[in-house]
């Protein structure tokens, strides 16, 4: 090497000697050195300039600094301060020309970055959409609320399932495997086949679709299986992941296979197929993890939830469809009930309910409700009374304002209304001037009534009442031939009773059964009820209406002839009849005489004995007409009041 | 435990599939698939006093339509160049692709594996040519992968030529 420092050099020769040699010394030093005198000019030429050449500097600058550097680091801090200020420099004049430099290398890091974390974005995204409005989704809003992470990271903590299965740590170039770890569950197959294979399948895809040397496959997915692939220079670490993993798993992938790497840079340059310096490598194992909901424990719970719900859904519709079809069933009858109109219907506050128009004289609706079987508490009516124009509902008022007798019909023809039937003279009277009153009647004809009137009763009460009927000695069968008489008197009875319905009276007849004088008390009693009870029970299977009768026995207490005589002890053993007649409001309605009319025998608090025959009178009939002669008061007797009237009340 | 990745190179046809098939599992069928891409087979042998886990990447013929893809031969530490000693081009395109590979990953350790030992009598290859080869440094095995006559030798041979480096 030359040497670049003269005043170093011990060979020093002074500049003013060379000037002072003359020509033959030149040309004897030409003789010497000859062919050396342009290195010797060389040499002088360097000893001129004492000062460093910088020639000569750039050639072994280079040289120089890799060899400072290699003992220590001098160099890199001598350097520090001038790189930032030239690279503060050169961005001051121009930014633009570093912006040139560095695109080409940020570029590609910050795409990546970039995708990772719009990917990771998507993931919260998909995963707040998935479970934002599920109960459970409510949940875990409570739980970000409460720990003031996001809802999305919340979500994807708890509904991602996944569990890593195996991790390989690969030698890029080979494909062999440095290090494997599974986890216990997991099925693994030989993984130095696999690595093999995946290796072969990165190379194989790159070959196929192109892309540059650092594009690689970093995921494979397989029905619930992925393979995650993160690579650097010299390893690859691809993990086998069963389920949804986080996308931050790539992170700790990520940071996991750095970590090896700088550990293992120079082992992983050399590899020569021996991987015992990777086997005690821990930091992969760390890698496999797993997350799994809870969901089995609560399955069962669930399912018995589910199936209570169900059923109490079942339940509700059973029993709501129901209530709706009698609901429709109701409204289908009042609709098609004459005097009825439906004008509103619904359903308020789990009740149904009906507005409408209702004629007082239609059917009730709660009867027509109970018919469909609606409970009356799940509906509410609200009727606005009306007069319905219908002929039926005309008639109907006609009838409940005039209060025809039974035998009474009408008929409307041109708004005149015509009565046809018979009637009682009085009836004829007022109904001619009610019917006046009557809306949408302008006249009211009578012609077709047949009038009736108290005297034609009076003839068929002294047909009765003049009837006897004879015995036997102790007989309580009535003697023969008397069937005609039988038959007689009870078409009287009948025609009477027709007649008294007419005019809105009612008739009660007195069988009293009679004995003669002679034998005991008790037995002419007996003998002259069983009498009675015999002609009571004649008419009843003749079709008189048993209701009409009361029947007493007599005895002998009320002869009807002084007994001077067998003819007059025949004539006494008889049955008498006693008719009267009353207004029918008077009477108590519906009460059949089976239970109390014939009950006079069983009156517990009264002796059979006391019945007397003769007793009865009636106030409205004239006292001459009582055959029997017994002119009672019209004021009741005391004695027929203990006998009958806790029965019947006055007669 | 030492592992090496080894490729098995040839023309179509060859025999590699059966050369693995043999050496791994000692089996062999006379029906040709043809490879498709790389199949990965493994065997553990002994050489010396170590045992070494041989990863055997089987790749696919080549021929004239297909190229082996260099990138298979990343990172291995030996290969076979099998040849069909009845085609005289297979070890034509033995040395095309000796070649190739020398120029992706390097010199690595490699052997001459001349196959379908069991019917010499059809070869085109004649037996000057393999000494030749052998005189000219090579290190050729005769090989057949149907009786499996030279298959162990031929892995093993390869083996300790790896581990000697």
């Amino acid at each position: 090497m030359k040497n670049l420092f003269a005043r170093k050099s011990p060979e020093n020769v002074p500049e003013d000697h060379l000037t002072q040699t003359d020509d033959s010394l030149n040309e004897l030093r030409k003789l010497l050195v000859g062919s050396l005198q342009s290195q010797v000019e060389e040499i002088q030429e360097l000893l001129k300039n004492q000062g460093i050449h910088p020639e000569e500097v750039s050639k072994i600058l280079p040289e120089a600094i890799m060899i400072r550097s290699s003992r220590d680091n001098q160099i890199l801090r001598a350097m520090e301060p001038i790189t930032e200020e030239a690279i503060k420099t050169s961005i001051e004049r121009d930014p633009r020309v570093l912006v040139d430099v560095f695109v080409p290398v940020m570029l590609p890091a910050i795409k990546k970055a970039i995708t990772s974390l719009i990917r990771e974005m998507i993931q919260t995204f998909s995963a707040t959409l998935e479970h934002g409005l599920s109960m459970r989704g409510l949940k875990w809003r409570f739980e970000a609320f409460k720990t003031k992470k996001p809802f999305g990271e919340v979500a994807l903590l708890h509904s991602l399932i996944y569990q890593v299965e195996q991790i390989f740590l690969i030698h890029k170039d080979s494909g062999l495997v440095l290090q494997h770890v599974a986890s216990d569950e997991a099925v693994t197959q030989d993984p130095d086949m696999v690595s093999g294979m995946l290796t072969a399948i990165q190379d194989f895809v790159r070959d196929s679709f192109g892309g540059g040397k650092d594009d690689s496959l970093e995921n494979l997915q397989f029905g619930d299986r992925s393979v995650w692939i993160e690579q650097t220079s010299q390893a690859v670490v691809a993990a086998v992941v069963w389920g949804n993993a986080p996308e931050e798993f790539r992170s700790i992938l990520r940071e996991t296979l750095d970590a090896i790497h700088f550990k293992h840079i120079d082992t992983l340059r050399s590899f020569d197929g021996d991987t015992a310096p990777f086997e005690a490598e821990e930091r992969l194992s760390d890698c496999l993890k797993s997350q799994f909901k809870s969901k089995e424990k609560n399955s069962f719970l669930l399912w018995v939830l589910l199936t209570v719900l169900i059923v109490c859904i079942g339940y509700w519709s059973f029993f709501f469809i129901r209530d709706h079809i009698r609901w429709k069933d109701c409204v289908e009858r009042l609709h098609n009930e004459p005097g009825i109109v439906i004008t509103e219907t619904g359903r308020k506050s789990g009740r149904y309910y009906i507005f409408g128009l209702r004629d007082p004289l239609s059917e009730n609706p709660g009867e027509i409700l109970e018919k469909t079987k609606l409970e009356p508490e799940k509906m509410r009516f609200n009727w606005e009374l009306y007069h319905s124009s219908h002929p039926i509902f005309i008639i109907r008022r006609i009838r409940s304002i005039l209060r025809p007798p039974e035998t009474v019909t009408f008929e409307l023809k041109n708004s005149i209304l015509h009565a046809r039937g018979t009637a009682s003279y009085e009836w004829v009277v007022d109904a001619e001037k009610l019917a006046e009153t009557i809306p949408g009647i302008s006249g009211f004809r009578s012609d077709d009534i047949v009038v009736i009137d108290l005297k034609a009763i009076e003839t068929s009460k002294e047909q009765i009442e003049k009837t006897l009927f004879f015995f036997d000695k102790v007989s309580a069968k009535i003697r023969s031939g008397q069937e005609d008489t039988v038959r007689e008197l009870v078409r009287h009875i009948q025609e009477t009773d027709h007649l008294a319905q007419i005019l809105d009276k009612d008739i009660r007849i007195e069988i009293t059964g009679h004995t003669d004088s002679t034998g005991s008390n008790e037995k002419n009693l007996e003998i002259s009820q069983k009498r009675a009870e015999e002609l009571f029970s004649i008419f009843v299977s003749q079709g008189v209406r048993p209701e009409l009768f009361t029947v007493t026995g007599a005895g002998s207490s009320a002869l009807l002839r002084e007994e001077n005589s067998e003819a007059d002890r025949e004539f006494n053993r008889c049955v008498s009849f006693k008719m009267t007649l009353k207004d029918k409001e008077s009477r108590p309605v519906g009460r059949p005489l089976e239970e109390n009319g014939v009950g006079d025998k069983t009156s517990p608090d009264l002796p059979s004995g006391q019945n007397k025959a003769g007793d009865k009178a009636s106030s409205d009939l004239p006292s001459g007409q009582n055959k029997a002669g017994d002119n009672a008061s019209p004021d009741l007797p005391s004695e027929r009041s203990r006998s009958e009237g806790a029965e019947f009340g006055p007669l | 435990m030492i592992k090496k990745k080894i490729c098995m190179l040839g023309a179509f046809s060859v025999g590699k599939t059966s050369l693995v098939q043999q050496f791994v599992k000692s089996i062999f069928s006379d029906k040709y698939l043809t490879t498709v891409g790389v199949k990965i087979d493994k065997k553990t042998v002994t050489a010396g006093d170590r045992d070494v886990e041989l990863l055997l990447w089987d790749i696919y013929g080549e021929d004239e339509f297909q190229k082996v893809k260099t990138s298979y031969l990343r990172g291995a530490a030996g290969y076979f160049l099998i040849i069909d000693g009845t085609r005289g081009d297979t070890l034509e395109t033995a040395f095309k692709l000796r070649d190739r590979t020398e120029g992706a990953i390097g010199e690595v350790p490699f052997i001459l594996v001349f196959n379908k030992a069991d019917i010499e009598d059809e070869w085109e290859i004649d037996g000057k040519t393999l000494e030749d080869l052998s005189g000219d440094g090579f290190t050729v095995v005769r090989t057949s992968a149907k009786t499996g006559m030279g298959v162990e030798e031929a892995f093993l041979s390869l083996t300790q030529k790896m581990l000697e480096g």
